[in-house]
């Protein structure tokens, strides 16, 4: 597995942790009722911090311990992750819809929000972990 | 998946003592390109094709042959 499979495979799982960690919070405090800006903000925060974190961590201690470092992609990679981006931008598409068409069933902005960011973190995930499953299925 | 064009990569690298990682420097690719390319996974541009060619030092009809019928 090269240096950009394992850093592409941590921020999936990274991605996967903190923000399943956030949704989790925000569907917990929206059943007492809507959810506040301010409150949004507090778990926003700490979890983009968290991810950005667990990223560079990641990143540099698979470096060290594979001797491998960062290169630009090559022919095959590039194929690969265009592949990759095409599925997330799939989900990317649906998500903003989605969230746009909720407008319409009452949800509050911070909602609205939310699902646009559950759209763009789920496209990411998807984006990241179709590289690395592309990757190997490719190997075969 | 393998492709319908075999080539002689491997068999050339190792008879000239290079190594993967080498060949892909050598050529700007990752040594995982070089691996599927070796084994039949991946068929290169034809741009790559004639770096590997150049790198290897064998005309590109000797390193690629084609067994499509």
């Amino acid at each position: 597995m090269s240096f950009r499979q394992k850093t592409a495979l941590l921020s999936a799982l990274a991605l996967l942790a903190a923000y399943g960690w956030y949704f989790a919070q925000v569907a917990r405090a929206r059943t007492a009722g809507p959810l506040s800006d301010t409150a949004m903000l507090g778990l926003v925060l700490p979890t983009i911090l968290a991810v950005v974190v667990i990223q560079v961590a990641g990143a540099v201690l698979i470096a060290i311990f594979s001797g491998e470092r960062q290169a630009p992609m090559d022919e095959r990679e590039r194929a690969l992750s265009a592949n990759a981006i095409r599925g997330a931008y799939a989900m990317l598409l649906v998500g903003a819809l989605a969230a746009s068409a909720s407008v319409f069933f009452g949800l509050t902005a911070p909602d609205v929000a939310n699902l646009a960011l559950l759209a763009v973190v789920t496209a990411e995930i998807i984006r990241y972990g179709s590289y690395v499953f592309l990757h190997r299925l490719a190997a075969r | 998946m393998t492709a319908l064009i075999s080539n002689r990569v491997r068999e050339l690298r190792v008879a000239r003592g290079i190594t993967q990682i080498e060949l892909a420097q050598s050529i700007g690719m990752t040594r995982q390109t070089v691996a599927a390319i070796e084994q039949r996974h991946y068929l290169p541009s034809l741009e790559a094709a004639f770096r590997l060619s150049r790198a290897l030092e064998c005309p590109l009809e000797m390193l690629f042959q084609w067994e499509g019928g």
